[in-house]
């Protein structure tokens, strides 16, 4: 590059010297091609000398650097060797030099500020870090301007560098021991509020250090724990609590001497200052210098007193539900068997005797205990069936292919015996499906029961069956009476009314039995009642119920 | 002839005087093993009356033992059950308790067949 360049060092030399007449205050500006006219003028050469021991023996380095194809000096002073240990010859025979010695990081800031000086003709100055010969890195502080022609336009770059490692090392020692300071800082914020979460734990923590376990540290809640305990801090875990001391001083010694860790999740415990003793899940753990060398134990308690109290209640509990499942278990058995069998044989006996052409005056009694006994039969089956749905395998169905028109009508004969009585059915429809015939028999006979007792005698009870839908299949049992309305809700739960003076016939468990024996069917009973449009029971019945016998032949 | 089993004394009674009444010859056992005892050496009954649940040997046993055997396997049975499901499949039942016009009919039908 220095080939392409055609000025000199005079020239060079020349223009700084121009700077330095434009630096000082009250000179007219002149171009420094005319300082330079006449040449072998004395009064030049004189300046010259002056100029170029002034800018040879200034303690910093002075430049001219050509702006032909980027930056590239052209004339350095000699105190670059002191600067960098560059000879004044070896930087001006290798021109971006310069550049090369440039820290990689400042390299890019430079080139950044060159361009926004080159754009604003701003000068440009700085701090940055070069390499000197040897390798150790130099932070220098540079000005330059540019030169500009009459024109304006930027004919060189020429500034000053100098040393001033010195003045950044001190900053950097400044700003390091500010780092360190913040650090510092930071550090005791973060220990303060470690401590503070340590202490105010939901869980007691102590710290025990050394083979003897001597108490470090200990949070809110352990301090609570052995509140009026005494002093502890500092003195051997067991000294201080002898209490505890014999059941943990084979926990802390394994754990310290294997590294272990030892957890127990239900500790029970006493203590002088507790009215009662207490459980704890606890976990003792090794605590580790650098090397890993056990120096203490860490100890972290959870008082689990009122959990392991409520799980005893609680186990209590289920051990005497399932003592009264067994009891029901075997009530329902002497339901099922050691009572019914008696009353089957007073029921057969009864119906013998009645066969037999009894006086009136007889007659009349036995049918007292038939119909007594039949009641007593019902109310059986009925806690039969409710313990099988409570405690057993709920109700289990029989499915057959039957007709449900058919069981209405044999439902309904039997409710002739009572002549004020008038039940109406209506079958629409396909009434055939795959259903329990027994169960469902049970569920007319309570709907059509409950029907003609609580309903208006003058008017007919309706029993409907809706047999149009292929799928499903409708049963409609309709009176006029009405249902209280607070009395709804709680139609369909058992024992229902049992708790007023005024029993109801039975025991209030027929409408919950055919809600149950619906549901098991996979279909739903629904009631609607009002004293315009009387009480209607809906039961809704899948066709088929998938149940083995499903395709048997009708009975 | 026809043989009632059951293991409830009382209701034993009832049926055997209940038939007697119709004039049948009544047979009774208490249990499957003297039942199958009683079928063995009697003639062949009209009906056999069958409870269910029994110690010793239950009435599904019993009808499982009288269709493995060629002799037996013709005797008309009536299962007495408070709990049809517990009764052999398609064998005639008459739930307990027991309507006594309705057994008495149905061994009536056999007896007419």
């Amino acid at each position: 590059m220095r080939e392409d360049d055609p000025r000199d060092l005079e020239e060079a030399l020349a223009i700084l010297a121009g700077l330095a007449q434009l630096a000082s205050p009250g000179t007219p500006p002149a171009h420094a091609g005319a300082l330079y006219g006449g040449a072998g003028d004395s009064r030049l050469h004189l300046a010259e000398a002056r100029y170029r021991a002034l800018v040879e023996q200034i303690p910093a380095v002075t430049f001219i650097a050509s702006l032909a194809g980027g930056i590239s000096d052209i004339y350095v002073s000699p105190q670059i060797e002191a600067l960098l240990g560059f000879t004044q010859e070896e930087w001006l025979s290798d021109p971006v030099l310069w550049f090369r010695r440039l820290h990689p990081e400042d390299r890019e800031v430079l080139s950044r500020e060159f361009a926004l000086a080159c754009a604003t003709g701003n000068p440009l100055g700085g701090v940055c870090r070069a390499y000197a010969r040897d390798g150790h890195m130099v932070w220098v502080h540079g000005e330059a301007r540019f030169v500009r022609d009459e024109q304006g336009r930027p004919l060189f770059l020429q500034g000053i560098a100098f040393d001033i490692t010195e003045q950044q090392r001190a900053v950097v020692v400044r700003e390091q021991l500010a780092q360190e300071q913040a650090l510092r800082a930071e550090a005791d914020r973060d220990r303060e509020h470690i401590a503070r979460i340590f202490e105010g734990l939901p869980a007691a923590i102590a710290i025990l250090r050394g083979p003897d376990h001597v108490i470090e540290s200990m949070n809110a809640r352990a301090r609570a724990l052995v509140a009026g305990a005494g002093a502890f801090r500092g003195r051997p875990f067991a000294e201080a609590f002898p209490g505890f001391a014999a059941e943990l001083a084979a926990v802390f010694d394994r754990v310290y001497t294997t590294g272990e860790v030892v957890e127990e999740r239900e500790w029970q415990t006493a203590h002088p200052t507790w009215s009662a003793p207490r459980f704890f899940h606890y976990v003792a753990q090794a605590m580790r210098d650098d090397a890993q060398a056990i120096t203490g134990i860490l100890i972290h308690l959870v008082d689990v007193t009122e959990q392991v109290l409520a799980r005893r209640e609680r186990e209590l509990l289920v051990e005497e539900l399932q003592r009264t499942v067994h009891y029901n278990e075997i009530f329902a058995g002497m339901l099922g068997h050691d009572l019914r069998n008696p009353l089957a044989a007073i029921l057969g006996a009864t119906h013998l005797a009645l066969r037999r052409d009894p006086s009136e005056a007889v007659r009349r009694q036995l049918l007292r205990v038939m119909s007594s006994g039949e009641r007593m039969s019902r109310m059986i089956e009925q806690l039969l069936d409710f313990t099988r749905i409570r405690v057993g395998r709920g109700i289990e169905l029989q499915a057959a292919r039957m007709d449900l028109a058919e069981l209405c009508r044999q439902i309904v004969a039997e409710f002739d015996s009572v002549p004020e009585w008038k039940i109406e059915v209506e079958v629409v429809g396909d009434p055939c499906g795959t259903w329990d015939g027994d169960r469902l028999s049970q569920v007319l006979s309570n709907l059509v029961s409950n029907g003609v007792r609580h309903g208006d005698p003058s008017e007919p009870l309706r029993v409907r069956l809706e047999g149009a839908d292929r799928d499903n299949l409708k049963l409609l049992v309709h009176n006029q009476g009405a249902i209280p309305p607070e009395l709804i809700a709680t139609l369909f739960d058992p024992f229902r009314g049992t708790q007023h003076r005024d029993r109801p016939h039975g025991l209030g468990l027929g409408l919950y039995i055919t809600q149950q024996i619906v549901l098991a069917h996979g279909g739903s009973v629904a009631v609607m009642s009002s004293s315009d449009v009387g009480t209607r029971f809906t039961i809704t019945l899948p066709r088929h119920v998938g149940a083995p016998g499903s395709d048997a032949e009708p009975q | 002839m026809i043989l009632i089993v059951d293991d409830e004394l009382d209701l034993r009674e009832i049926l055997r005087d209940a038939f007697q009444d119709e004039g049948f010859a009544v047979e009774v056992a208490c249990d499957g093993a003297e039942a199958m005892q009683r079928l063995a050496r009697l003639p062949k009954p009209v009906a056999v009356i069958l409870d269910i649940v029994m110690p010793i040997m239950d009435g599904n046993e019993v009808w499982s033992a009288m269709q493995r055997d060629p002799e037996l396997a013709g005797v008309p049975v009536i299962v007495t059950t408070s709990d049809p499901s517990r009764a052999p499949r398609n064998v005639p039942v008459v739930r307990k308790p027991l309507d006594l016009d309705a057994l008495i009919d149905r061994v009536k039908a056999l007896q007419g067949a």
